[in-house]
């Protein structure tokens, strides 16, 4: 221990000597660093090479579903806290929770599309969709990659999905993942809920 | 605050909207001159249109009618614009671009100031332009509209047959055809007002050589009437002021709102700290009384070790009392700060609050106006005293209020107002006083729409409940008057046998209640033979914050606003009546209906043992009560109120939700919801029988209208001739409910924002499943072509807005659908 320390005060008084003398004792290695971070910085970013019809996604699962979703279309994604249910809500509605002062709806999406309910624990992450007309979140049980979706390599929506699914599917990928439009998807009038009694 | 200085605010903020609006279209007609597309510039000269036609309702209404003359001129050229490429037009954009400059001066115009021969010419210029761009729809149609009224002699003439009136803000843009919409032989001469000709002024900064006055020269514009009060000069606020969007405002309040969470958020760690504190303070009380044992222990017999085991325990103890001591000042302190914290809190909310309210006077002070002229329209008399304008409300309420107070007056002159002859047998001043009354009561604010009028003929009430089935004959004879007078309220209910100028379609007061449900108050009739009626709109006094009862049901914890709590009760099953198989409680001696709020809800309640008292809680909205049964009454708390975001629009029993402390989301019930819910359930809470009288299901119509109006007008007719009815307000949203329900017919309108009703027709008659769907179109679109256009597209029916009748429409439905009507 007394070697480290005596090390550490030549270090210092090194340091203080240097800074007394009107120099850094970090001048020179700063100049090779501050080299090394421009070239860092100034490599063009990966994003740039990606082509043209190039979606990324974050890819989730619920229910034993696999779906991706546009990073672009998403506001936030975080462990889902507690669930207020609503009663006389479509059962696709799991219940609202609190999120950055608004009370906004979680959506399951396999019932959405009409899957009967899994017999699956809660989910534990919440996807947030914040667009022009709705703040909305989806629920998911899992969270997997990022990944590049080529737009060109999706198959088309299949004619067996439900209306409102084949409205928002950009496609399907061969590992049974649908990527959806989630912002058009929570935007659609259909979702909506707009009821009174009597 | 007197008249003069009311009107003086008024025309501030007239000036600074026109600026805006003039900065609107302004830049819009840049964009299009600029090459904006086809779709796109079609949708931006839409919108520069509704600013000119907002900007002629509002200058209209505080009698600048020169700038309302000048709005509507250009609101004309606007309408031509559309569907014609910008490089055609180039001379009306010049034209439109030196109109919109000359608005800012118009409104420093005193109000009985003549045009300046530019304004004249201007205006002129714009007919003149805007004239040849229209191409003629019907052979021998002349293309160009009659530049001035055929009277110039008469100062002040009467309206030509046909011409519209300049519309002012008090008359809602969706009920009246546009003239773009309009083909050309039916269209008004497009002078907005009465015009003569006259000398010009010419001690404005003009050559009157270069604009020579009377028939040939420049056109003078003179009001149809003059308004009142009338302006005294240019009027400026002096006031130093900055314009805010209420956009960033609401988001302040939001912030606000985070912040009081996060106050109660502290108040729950108070409590934490006290529970501590308190078990420290138990713990020490433990310590000393262990440490008084040892210390009472015969000193003789100590030894070493006990010595300095006392020794342990004394320094221990004094920690511990420091400890203590330390954490009672730090809750105090706590406490202090938690109390400083609350008022701050509180008072920036209030004032952020009243940042954005606004008095009501802003929306009552154009009534009196509107209501002699709704009088003079159905040849009545009548004033308007209003009381109660000082009172402040938030700005998304006032606007809110204004449709509901406005279809208010028009029933009140309608049905409240006798013809003079009438109201002279019997002894009634020849002019009627309808009163708008705005006052505090308690945590709410009442207005109230009352007349002198003959008030409701019960006897009609009934006649015409029977007659469509709403009553049978002993049920309509056995009603007491507040039964009938709900009546009212019932979609598309009129007592009126025709249809008349100002109401007796059936769409005011469900549509007023609507709108006031949507604002968390309620709205009620009194009325009394020969005397008069009296509608009452109570409202919430604040909607951010509110002091709820807590209850639980099932896993759901709820919460019941106070306001509408009248009585909390634990009732002993014994005490629960049997009324005709209903279950009822003895509130103050009278039975009142108990249904569990489980059984309201639609959920399951917790079981109960049989001799378990249960907790009660009487609900009331005017003279509704009800008593509702819960598992648990949690408690009170102050809660904020929040709304649900889309796509949970408005949800059946919820009126909000607030954030806990905790983080959690508590729902706050909708009172008004209840009751009616309550109103719908069988015997015993049971759920009526469906189908048990042999009836079909409704048939399901889809209507499709971007007006509020309409569409509102629309669904109460349909749904009171027994249609189930989803609206929505564009052909995209049409198509998608097709896409996701069965529906029996679709009823839409032609001219909207995006696909248009032609387009969304064709591709009805595309879809595989819809191809046989019967379509109704609805339109102001009336003429020939227009109506053949229709038919080619598809539609089974053609109803024009201008002749709109709606027992035509009901039958033209039933027709298709086979029904009989």
């Amino acid at each position: 221990v007394s070697e480290v320390f005596q090390r550490l005060r030549t270090s210092v008084l090194a340091l203080e000597g240097a800074i007394a003398d009107g120099l850094s004792y970090e001048h020179r290695p700063a100049s090779r660093v501050l080299e090394q971070r421009t070239e860092r910085i100034a490599r063009e970013p990966e994003r740039l090479e990606r082509a043209p019809d190039t979606l990324a996604c974050m890819v989730f699962e619920r229910s034993g579903r696999r779906y991706a979703v546009p990073l672009t279309g998403l506001s936030e994604v975080g462990p889902l806290g507690p669930v207020a249910h609503v009663p006389g809500v479509p059962e696709a509605f799991l219940g609202v929770a609190a999120r950055r002062g608004r009370v906004v709806s979680i959506v399951d999406l396999p019932r959405l599309f009409g899957a009967e309910p899994a017999g699956g624990g809660r989910p534990e992450w919440l996807i947030m969709v914040a667009s022009r007309e709705v703040v909305c979140g989806v629920a998911a049980d899992e969270l997997h990659d990022v990944i590049d979706v080529r737009r060109e390599g999706l198959a088309r929506a299949m004619p067996t999905f439900p209306a409102l699914l084949q409205r928002h599917t950009v496609g399907v990928l061969d590992d049974r993942t649908v990527v959806l439009d989630l912002a058009r998807l929570l935007e659609d009038r259909t979702l909506r809920v707009e009821e009174r009694n009597g | 605050v007197s008249d003069d200085e009311t009107f003086q605010l008024l025309c501030a903020t007239l000036r600074e909207e026109a600026g805006e609006q003039v900065e609107r279209i302004g830049a819009v007609l840049l964009e299009v001159e600029r090459g904006a597309d086809g779709s796109r510039a079609r949708a931006l000269l839409d919108e520069a249109f509704r600013q000119a036609h907002n900007l002629k309702g509002a200058a209209g209404s505080l009698g600048f009618t020169l700038t309302a003359a000048l709005a509507h001129a250009l609101e004309n050229a606007l309408g031509d614009v559309r569907g014609v490429p910008a490089s055609k037009a180039r001379s009306l954009f010049d034209v439109l671009h030196q109109a919109l400059s000359l608005v800012p001066a118009t409104l420093d115009m005193q109000a009985d100031a003549e045009p300046t021969p530019e304004m004249t010419q201007v205006i002129e210029r714009l007919i003149e332009s805007s004239a040849s761009l229209r191409p003629p729809l019907l052979p021998g149609v002349p293309t160009k509209a009659p530049a001035r009224a055929p009277e110039p002699e008469a100062a002040i003439a009467p309206a030509p047959p046909g011409a519209a009136p300049i519309p002012t803000s008090d008359a809602p843009m969706a009920h009246e055809p546009t003239d773009a919409q309009l083909p050309m032989h039916a269209r008004p001469p497009a002078e907005p007002v009465v015009v003569r000709s006259s000398p010009v002024r010419s001690d404005q900064d003009t050559d009157p050589e270069a604009h020579p006055p009377g028939r040939d020269g420049g056109t003078v514009l003179t009001h149809r009437e003059r308004l009142s009060p009338p302006m005294t000069g240019p009027l400026r606020s002096q006031e130093d002021s900055m314009r805010v969007s209420t956009k960033k405002l609401s988001a302040l309040m939001a912030q606000v709102g985070e912040l009081l969470a996060a106050r109660l958020r502290t108040d729950q760690r108070l409590s934490e700290l006290k529970a501590i504190l308190s078990f420290e303070e138990d713990q020490l009380e433990r310590r000393s009384a262990v440490r008084t044992t040892l210390h009472d222990y015969d000193q003789g017999a100590r030894d070493p070790f006990l010595e300095r085991l006392l020794s342990a325990v004394d320094e221990g103890t004094e920690s511990h009392k420091e400890l203590t001591r330390r954490l009672r000042e730090l809750v105090r302190a706590f406490e202090a700060d938690a109390l400083q914290s609350t008022i701050l809190s509180g008072e920036l909310q209030e004032d952020i609050r009243r940042i954005q309210t606004f008095p009501l006077s802003s929306v009552l002070d154009t009534l009196p106006r509107a209501v002699r002229n709704m009088a003079r329209e159905v040849g009545r008399d009548a004033e308007l005293a209003v009381s109660g304008g000082e009172i402040e409300l938030d700005k998304k309420v006032l606007e809110a209020l204004k449709d509901p107070i406005y279809h208010l007056l028009r029933n009140a002159v309608d049905h409240g107002v006798e013809p003079p002859a009438e109201r002279a047998s019997t002894g009634k001043p020849a002019v009627s006083t309808l009163e708008l009354r705005a006052e505090h009561r308690g945590d709410s604010i009442a207005i109230t729409v009352a007349d002198d009028g003959p008030g409701v003929d019960e006897q009609a009430v009934r006649r015409r409940a029977i007659e469509r089935g709403l009553l049978n004959e002993r049920t309509a004879a056995q009603a007491s008057e507040q039964q009938l007078f709900e009546l009212l309220f019932a979609p598309g209910f009129t007592t009126r046998r025709k249809v008349g100028t100002l109401s007796g379609r059936g769409v005011g007061l469900d549509a007023v209640r609507a709108n006031i449900e949507d604002l968390h108050g309620s709205v009620s009739l009194q009325s009394r033979r020969g005397r008069g009626t009296t509608v009452t709109i109570t409202l919430p006094l604040t909607i951010y914050v509110v002091h709820a009862l807590i209850v639980r049901v099932s896993s759901y914890e709820l919460a019941v606003p106070i306001s509408s709590v009248h009585r909390i009760l634990r009732v002993h099953p014994t005490e629960v009546l049997e009324v005709e198989q209903s279950t009822a409680v003895l509130v103050d001696g009278r039975p009142i209906a108990l249904i569990p709020l489980a059984t309201l809800l639609g959920v399951q309640a917790d079981a109960r043992g049989e001799s378990e008292r249960m907790g009660v809680v009487v609900i009331g909205v005017g003279d509704q009560r009800c008593a509702i049964a819960v598992d648990e009454i949690v408690g009170d708390q102050t809660v904020l109120a929040k709304n649900l975001e889309p796509p949970l629009v408005r949800i059946p029993n919820v009126a909000g939700a607030t954030i806990r402390g905790d983080g959690t989301v508590l729902l706050t019930l909708n009172p008004i919801d209840l009751l009616r819910r309550a109103g719908t359930l069988g015997p015993n809470g049971a759920p009526p029988l469906a189908g048990a009288s042999g009836a079909r299901a409704p048939s399901r119509v889809l209507l499709v209208d971007d007006s509020f109006t309409t569409r509102a007008l629309e669904r109460s007719v349909l749904e009171a001739a027994g249609f189930s009815v989803v609206a929505v307000a564009d052909a995209e949203a049409a198509l998608a409910e097709l896409d996701a329900g069965h529906f029996d017919a679709v009823v839409s309108d032609v001219s909207m924002p995006g696909m248009d009703g032609f387009e969304l027709c064709q591709r009805i008659r595309a879809g595989q499943r819809t191809r046989e769907l019967p379509v109704v179109l609805v339109t102001s679109l009336s003429s020939e072509a227009d109506r053949r256009r229709g038919l080619d597209a598809g539609a089974d029916a053609y109803v024009a807005k201008q002749e709109f009748d709606h027992e035509q429409l009901v039958a033209k439905l039933n027709e298709l659908l086979g029904r009989a009507s």
